[in-house]
């Protein structure tokens, strides 16, 4: 589903992503991790389309299309999700709306009619059950003053919404008590499924706990230098990042 | 006239024949005597900005001095067609080219509303006391060659629902000049909404002075719609007073034309007054937009809240002079402006001018104003959930201005607003010039 070959990423002239290759198949979750500044948050911005994010050399593809060639909007209508580390608040647009507007341009791409305000609100509604948020957040400001677990919360509901082919969660682990952590780990396990991949992008184990990748991946120095099962977040737990990178040094 | 008559001359011959056509109506008979030869002095007193008038600095007088833009208006002249908004129940004042043309049809006890010309001279006795002459050339000229005018006034205590006035422009497209003047009393415990719309795209010289006197814990609710673009010439002086207790809440959702321009002074006079004043602006192609705010803290104990949101597209310019006064005696006050504004393309001009004056010590006052553009953090965010880059741009312009459009106090206005505002928003730019 997802071949990326020796990608160069580079941030304002400062190359971040230097040589990364890494293919993910329909079906699976791969894990990222690696230590902060590795170039984590990178690989989910440039696999979203964020401006700013220069690939220098080196491929994506996607679907068998490259995915670089497309617009952000463009990666969504074929099935990319990210979910984002700092969600952005948007106040005047209200969760509903924004949430509608976004299943509706989905859905318009897949040549299917716009969802009726009644039947999106119940879906809605009964997303926000599943992921733990009043549904009176619905009507309230995109993120605005919600909480850090709201927040992630909200990326799940829209996770949930728009059933992506390749939903990728940058470190959407982060500031999540245990209970939030089981919530977004059942909704991430509810939308595992053959046809779909999920890459999860994380600094810690206790995220793999709950939801059991296939393959583990350390990234370290804008590159991946140690692949291998989910024994390896174990392992990275115990030992810390410090031995790989002296033994990829 | 032609561009390369130089700006001096267009001065004078505009000044010329407004004193020419003051002349004319000076000596007529009425109750209006007295301020037309008030409002002849102070113009013939006064000169008209010109290029160095420091609060003119951003609107060019040109546009105002067009020949034709100080012909008499006619009390024949055709209605222009005008839509009602959706579920809006109000009585109906309209007047055209400065001539009013229909009063409401039934009356609420305690509340009237006449011609200036019909009124009790009595009525009268105070009109022109809240808009200073001095230094205001179009307030005069307004006074000078006025020929009719509304009172509204609404008695102690009596609640008098809702007031939809129209300032409307004839519908032959005959450039004229029209002074409009309406004088809002609302006696102590009154309420009032009044929806003040201004109508029409041709190139009509509109110079309205509306005064509002806010009396002792009344409340009057005013929503300004300017939601016509074009090539009105369009200058308006609105002074209001308020006095202890009071409440004046003005809300405005406002378009660029050739020329708007809106001077507005407002004046807690007794203490306990409460103003809010919220401003949704957009300006296209190469309209142009100037708001001159000046609020006046006189006395203790009062409050003042200003949201300004103005979005600027194409060539367009908008302006904002956001002035706040506290006097020395005005201790306890609390006044807010906070300006927003964005730019929607590399050609659009803002002028985002704050000026405080603070002469009591004991005072909370926020002043804040800002020039940018749309978020990228949030354009992304938005497009990453496949939402159009257009639509997404769309979609944060209009949350921008929901600030302002969602404290219209009327929800149906609100609404009208609303889709007032998308539809300018959407429409295609001119082809450039």
């Amino acid at each position: 589903m997802l071949k990326i070959q020796d990608l160069h990423v580079a941030v304002e002239g400062e190359p971040i992503l230097k040589g990364l290759t890494l293919e993910v198949a329909a079906g699976e979750v791969h894990a990222i991790m690696g230590p902060n500044g590795s170039g984590k948050s990178t690989l989910g911005a440039v696999l979203a389309g964020r401006e700013g994010y220069e690939v220098t050399a080196g491929s994506i593809e996607y679907l068998g299309q490259d995915l670089t060639a497309l617009e952000p909007e463009e990666r969504a209508w074929a099935g990319i999700f990210l979910a984002f580390q700092y969600p952005v608040e948007i106040p005047g647009v209200t969760n509903l709306e924004f949430l509608r507007a976004s299943v509706d341009a989905l859905r318009a791409q897949r040549g299917e009619e716009a969802t009726s305000a009644v039947e999106f609100m119940k879906q809605a509604r009964e997303t926000c059950r599943q992921v733990g948020l009043d549904a009176d957040f619905l009507k309230r400001g995109v993120n605005e003053g919600f909480s850090g677990g709201e927040k992630k919360r909200n990326e799940l509901l829209q996770m949930l919404l728009l059933e992506p082919k390749l939903a990728l969660l940058d470190e959407t682990d982060s500031g999540l008590d245990i209970d939030a952590l089981q919530v977004v780990a059942d909704g991430v396990n509810s939308l595992r499924s053959p046809e779909r991949a999920i890459l999860l992008i994380t600094h810690y184990q206790r995220l793999l706990n709950h939801i059991v990748p296939d393959r583990v991946h350390v990234l370290s120095g804008g590159r991946i230098i140690r692949s291998g099962g989910k024994e390896l977040a174990l392992e990275l737990e115990e030992k810390g990042y410090g031995w790989l990178k002296e033994a990829a040094a | 006239m032609t561009m390369s008559t130089p700006l001096e001359q267009r001065l004078s011959d505009f000044d010329r024949l407004a004193r020419a056509r003051a002349a004319e109506l000076r000596d007529a008979d009425g109750p209006l005597t007295d301020l037309r030869r008030a409002g002849e002095a102070a113009f013939t007193a006064t000169s008209l900005p010109g290029p160095k008038t420091e609060s003119w600095k951003y609107s060019r007088v040109g546009p105002l001095l067009e020949v034709g833009l100080l012909d008499a208006p006619r009390a024949d002249a055709s209605m222009p067609d005008l839509p009602d908004i959706d579920g809006l129940d109000a009585g109906r004042i309209v007047i055209v080219d400065g001539l009013p043309r229909q009063l409401p049809e039934t009356s609420v006890p305690g509340v009237s509303v006449t011609r200036f010309s019909a009124a009790d001279p009595a009525d009268l006795a105070g009109l022109g006391d809240l808009a200073d002459l001095e230094g205001r050339p179009f307030v005069a000229l307004n006074g000078a060659l006025i020929e009719d005018g509304v009172l509204i006034h609404v008695g102690r205590g009596v609640d008098a629902g809702t007031l939809e006035l129209i300032l409307a422009q004839n519908a032959d497209g005959a450039p004229c000049g029209a002074h409009p003047r309406v004088r809002v009393v609302l006696e102590s415990g009154a309420s009032l909404a009044l929806v003040e719309r201004h109508i029409g795209t041709a190139a009509v010289f509109a110079n309205s002075v509306i005064e509002v006197q806010v009396g002792d814990a009344a409340r009057l609710a005013h929503m300004r719609l300017q939601l016509d673009a074009g090539a009105a010439r369009s200058l308006t002086a609105l002074d209001v007073a308020v006095a202890r207790d009071g409440r004046y809440d003005l809300q405005q959702a406002l378009l660029g034309s050739t020329f708007r321009r809106n001077e507005i002074r407002i004046r807690c006079t007794g203490p306990g007054a409460e103003v809010a004043v919220g401003g949704a602006t957009l300006t296209r192609d190469r309209g142009h937009l100037d708001t001159q705010m000046c609020l006046e803290h006189a006395v203790p104990h009062c409050r003042s809240d200003q949201v300004f949101r103005a979005l600027a597209g194409e060539r367009s310019k908008t302006v904002l002079n956001g002035r706040i006064h506290i006097h020395p005696q005005a201790q306890q006050t609390s006044a807010e402006l906070s300006s927003r504004n964005l730019l929607l393309s590399h050609d659009a001009e803002i002028d985002a001018k704050p000026e405080l004056e603070i002469y009591a010590d004991d005072v909370k006052c926020a002043h804040g104003a800002t020039v940018g553009r749309l978020d990228d953090k949030a354009l992304f965010y938005l497009r990453a959930r496949g939402i159009e880059e257009a639509s997404a741009r769309r979609m944060l312009s209009f949350a921008f201005l929901a600030a302002v459009v969602d404290a219209f106090p009327l929800p149906t206005v609100g609404d009208h607003v609303r889709s007032a505002l998308e539809a300018a928003f959407d429409r295609p730019a001119e082809a450039s010039q």
